[in-house]
């Protein structure tokens, strides 16, 4: 089964701006390592191997 | 439309500058663009004397503002010319957004069923300001082309402008001046405000062509377009076979340099084709800016439209939100006028039009960082979901190719008064009311929001019986000993003989019942809607004291919330 992505359309835009304000001012080493982090908390608060597996298929097929 | 085919006015000498005593006018308008004729119209239509000043005596060049949004066409429906707008523009539903050479989505703004206006209409900003100027004209508004505004005095019971014309400076009196003078406002400048916010360099072209080609009537964006070297596209249609085309071109660009036919035509060319033939109708390039002022009222002078905000384009949020701020502001500038609500009523619209100035920065900001990112950090986030958007819904949510412009609910503004039943639906206190079929009580076929008028509405729902209907004449009545104008009118669920005869009330019926499922409504729900459409308060039963109550809160002598003092 595939993990559902459960965006809402009205968190979309606020979700996003979040981002963007958060690369604000950073260097392309300081917004690499950013997103690196970024990456490491969401999986820990997901804290699911098999969910996590798929999801990251998800992205890696993407690509 | 090409500069040698505006419309033009022709200027008359002001009676002032021989040395004729004038009285001071009610209103003063500086601007004929869209939101100051808007304005004037309204004000005419209320019995209000108007005077409305321009530097020029054309219609604008260009498109500029075209894209006209439902409840703007609402609006321009009560002023009495959204019939034009309707006919000349071009109606408009989908919207396709494409990255690189594919097709990203598409969206359907096609509203449900059961509403008089569309969800947009594209008409040149030249085209409506011709049929709002020859409204204006009609209903007897003062127009002086011409006529430039190079100062101004406060008083303390009016307004001096300082007014150049071709033959010599004069002053003219108003008790209230509205700036309506666009983004670059010189009654701002007058008054040495500051223009708060953020502006971008990233330069974009814009440009009208006309041309005839089988392109859809749909909005059409890209990303990464593969005919066009900068970030964006966009290609709209418009009427008469003129097309607005914007294109992105970064931050180097040199604006004197790209507006030449040279440079456009051959950006253009990539962009439709070799063997597409189309004439260049006019070229601008801009930059995207969000910015506002603090306050929109200073005192007697009252700054409308650009002149108080500014948002990039992309949403239509410009134009569409001008036109509202005046819907909003000219009732309550009537009443203040006469003396049935005081000056602070005024506030209200500082609060009410500040609330969607920044609900449009806000929206406008997002789009304008989506498409012209800064920095290494946002351009990755950005491909990366333009690059998802491809294979999953949740990224498609995040491409914003500029979000477009919806009405502005007021709740919790401090004029309207927060519901004490439960109610379901779209609609809450603050909500423009929603449109809806109706049948005349002759049989004919018309729309709800054409009955509200331009007073404050109550809008009541009979039961079968209409059993209620005596009660609520006499509730209006009691509320109407408030002097201030309230117009009932009832909706019934079915027709019969006996309507005509029922207590004087104005009645309209609902026999598919749209308007009882969009209100919500049960026999004996009512709504007090204000001039401008928005629902004030609603009750399932009504009574004269809470009518009366929320009546007064809506002019403003019994405010709840301290509002920021004008000044």
């Amino acid at each position: 089964m595939i993990p559902e992505l459960n965006l809402t359309t009205e968190h979309a835009d606020a979700i996003y701006e979040m981002l963007v304000n958060l690369h604000a001012r950073k260097s392309r080493e300081e917004s690499a390592m950013l997103n690196s982090k970024l990456v490491l908390v969401l999986s820990s608060y997901i804290n699911d191997v098999e969910v996590l597996n798929k999801l990251f298929a998800l992205v890696v097929a993407e690509s | 439309m090409k500069a040698e085919q505006l419309r033009k006015f022709s200027y008359q000498r002001p009676s002032e500058l021989d040395g004729k005593p004038a009285q001071p006018w009610p209103v003063a308008i500086v601007g004929a663009g869209p939101v100051g004729l808007c304005a004037a119209i309204d004000l005419a239509l209320h019995g209000v004397k108007v005077t409305l000043l321009d530097e020029d005596d054309t219609v604008s060049p260009g498109s500029r503002a075209f894209c006209w949004a439902k409840r703007t066409l609402e609006i321009l429906d009560r002023l009495g010319v959204a019939d034009r707008v309707l006919q000349k523009g071009v109606t408009w539903n989908i919207g396709k957004v494409f990255h690189r050479d594919k097709l990203l989505y598409s969206f359907n703004l096609l509203a449900e069923p059961g509403h008089k206006m569309p969800a947009f209409v594209n008409l040149q900003q030249s085209y409506l300001e011709e049929y709002l100027v020859e409204r204006a004209v009609e209903l007897g508004v003062d127009l002086r082309w011409r006529n430039r505004v190079i100062g101004a005095k406060q008083g303390s019971t009016g307004v001096t402008l300082r007014v150049e014309t071709p033959d010599g400076a004069y002053d003219l009196c108003s008790q209230y001046v509205l700036a309506a003078d666009g983004a670059h406002s010189t009654t701002r400048r007058i008054l040495g405000l500051s223009f708060e916010g953020k502006v971008y360099e990233d330069r974009f072209l814009i440009t009208d062509i006309r041309m005839k080609a089988d392109f859809p009537t749909e909005r059409w964006f890209w990303f990464h377009p593969p005919f066009h070297s900068g970030q964006s596209a966009l290609l709209h249609r418009q009427a008469d076979d003129v097309w607005r085309i914007d294109l992105q071109l970064g931050v180097d660009a040199d604006p004197e340099e790209e507006r030449k036919p040279e440079r456009v035509i051959p950006r253009l060319k990539a962009m439709l084709g070799e063997g597409t033939p189309f004439e260049l109708e006019w070229v601008s390039i801009y930059a995207f800016q969000c910015r506002r002022l603090k306050r929109f009222r200073h005192n007697r002078i009252i700054f409308v439209g650009d002149s108080a905000h500014q948002v990039s384009p992309f949403g239509a949020r410009g134009g569409n939100g001008g036109i509202q701020d005046a819907d909003n502001l000219v009732w309550k500038l009537v009443l203040v006028l006469e003396a049935k609500a005081s000056e602070d009523l005024l506030d209200s619209y500082d609060e009410e039009r500040g609330l969607a100035a920044d609900e449009n920065i806000l929206n406008s900001t997002r789009s304008t960082d989506f498409m012209t990112p800064k920095g290494y950090g946002s351009q990755l986030l950005r491909d990366a979901v333009l690059q998802l958007a491809h294979r999953f819904d949740f990224a498609q949510k995040m491409v914003n190719s500029g979000r477009l412009s919806g009405p502005t609910t007021l709740c919790g503004c401090g004029l309207q008064t927060p519901d004490v039943e439960p109610f379901k639906g779209k609609l809450v206190h603050g909500s423009p009311c929603i449109d809806a079929p109706v049948k005349l009580p002759t049989g004919e076929d018309s729309w709800l929001l054409s009955h509200l008028g331009r007073d404050f509405c109550l809008l009541v729902f009979a039961d079968e019986e209409r059993t209620e209907l005596p009660e609520i004449a006499r509730t209006v009545q009691e509320a109407q000993t408030l002097g201030i104008s309230l117009q009932p009118l009832v909706v019934c669920n079915r027709m019969n003989a006996s309507i005509n005869r029922l207590d004087g009330l104005r009645i309209v019926c609902d026999p598919p019942g749209m308007a009882r499922s969009r209100y919500d409504a049960q026999p004996g729900t009512a709504y007090l809607i204000r001039p401008d459409q928005h629902v004030a308060a609603r009750w399932r039963q009504l009574q004269a004291t809470s009518l009366m109550a929320a009546l007064l809160r809506t002019v403003g002598t019994a405010r709840v919330t301290p509002t920021p003092a004008g000044g």
